[in-house]
């Protein structure tokens, strides 16, 4: 019978513990969703917030442990130095706002609840913080699986949502779709987007 | 840019392993190796003579024997 690789053996720990993920998911979503209640019974018109929240699936949750490590590859010699658990995002939560100007309001009464999460901007190519992203426990559900948040501009968001989807979930697509030029063409595509909410911004300022 | 440098010295860029790499000359750069070293030093590192029987990795923390055979086999 051939041995397992570090894969499956990291397969089978997901599996024991997706119970848990899904546990830490309904945790996090519940929570924020009330949070953000304030500012979403608060929305004008024009404004939007979407709570989402997801799960990182099992294939995904292996190849990202793999890509942590430098050259992208599991050591064969110490299978036992990967796991799971070590993934921040298991279970995940994004928060879409739109526009930009409710974004620190979100962020502030989410911070508040969760002090202790370490946070992990998303930066774009100009260095502006794309998406506050903080991670940690939701120690009522689970000390073992960590949680993350992420406070986005909407725009962003759903830009990253179907481009993940188109790009990264289909086989067919598998290795080629993350090349350097797709890599300047999305880097383009968020600048315009964030150009896009900064004139809107303003033209909501100056017809107010 | 170290990208540029890389570029221009015929190395292509491994998304899914995030290494830079040349199959000529058989050398492979981490990520974390081009960040830790300068301009200078990635250039001189490129024109090493390694003898191109094997491939080099230039990594942060040494590759081991298995993690250098599971590369290889991806880089071909």
């Amino acid at each position: 019978m051939p041995e397992r690789t570090i894969e499956d053996r990291l397969r089978g720990e997901y599996f024991d513990y997706l119970p848990e993920i899904r546990r830490v998911a309904r945790q996090i979503e519940t929570q924020v969703r009330y949070l953000t209640l304030p500012t979403s019974q608060s929305l004008a018109h024009y404004e939007q917030l979407i709570v989402e929240s997801r799960i990182k699936d099992c294939e995904s949750a292996v190849k990202s442990l793999r890509q942590r490590q430098e050259g992208g590859t599991f050591d064969p010699e110490r299978p036992d130095d990967y796991s799971v658990l070590s993934l921040p995002d298991l279970a995940g939560v994004r928060v879409l706002v739109f526009p930009r100007g409710r974004l620190d309001e979100v962020d502030h009464a989410l911070r508040t609840s969760f002090p202790d999460w370490a946070s992990d901007p998303v930066l774009s190519r100009g260095e502006t913080v794309l998406a506050r992203t903080y991670s940690g426990y939701c120690l009522d559900v689970s000390g073992k699986v960590r949680a993350e948040y992420q406070v986005v501009p909407m725009l962003i968001g759903l830009f990253w949502k179907v481009e993940h989807e188109a790009i990264y979930k289909p086989p067919l697509l598998k290795g080629k779709a993350d090349s350097e030029p797709m890599q300047m063409l999305r880097k383009d595509v968020e600048d315009v987007l964030l150009r896009f909410e900064t004139e809107f911004e303003s033209l909501i300022r100056d017809s107010a | 840019m170290k990208k540029d440098i890389l570029r221009a010295a015929n190395y292509g860029y491994n998304f899914d392993r995030q290494i830079y790499f040349n199959r000529n000359a058989k050398k492979a750069f981490s990520l974390e190796f081009v960040d830790d070293h300068s301009e200078e030093e990635l250039v001189r590192h490129i024109a090493e003579n390694t003898g191109g029987n094997g491939w080099i990795f230039y990594f942060r923390s040494t590759p081991s024997e298995g993690v250098r055979r599971e590369l290889e086999r991806v880089l071909g």
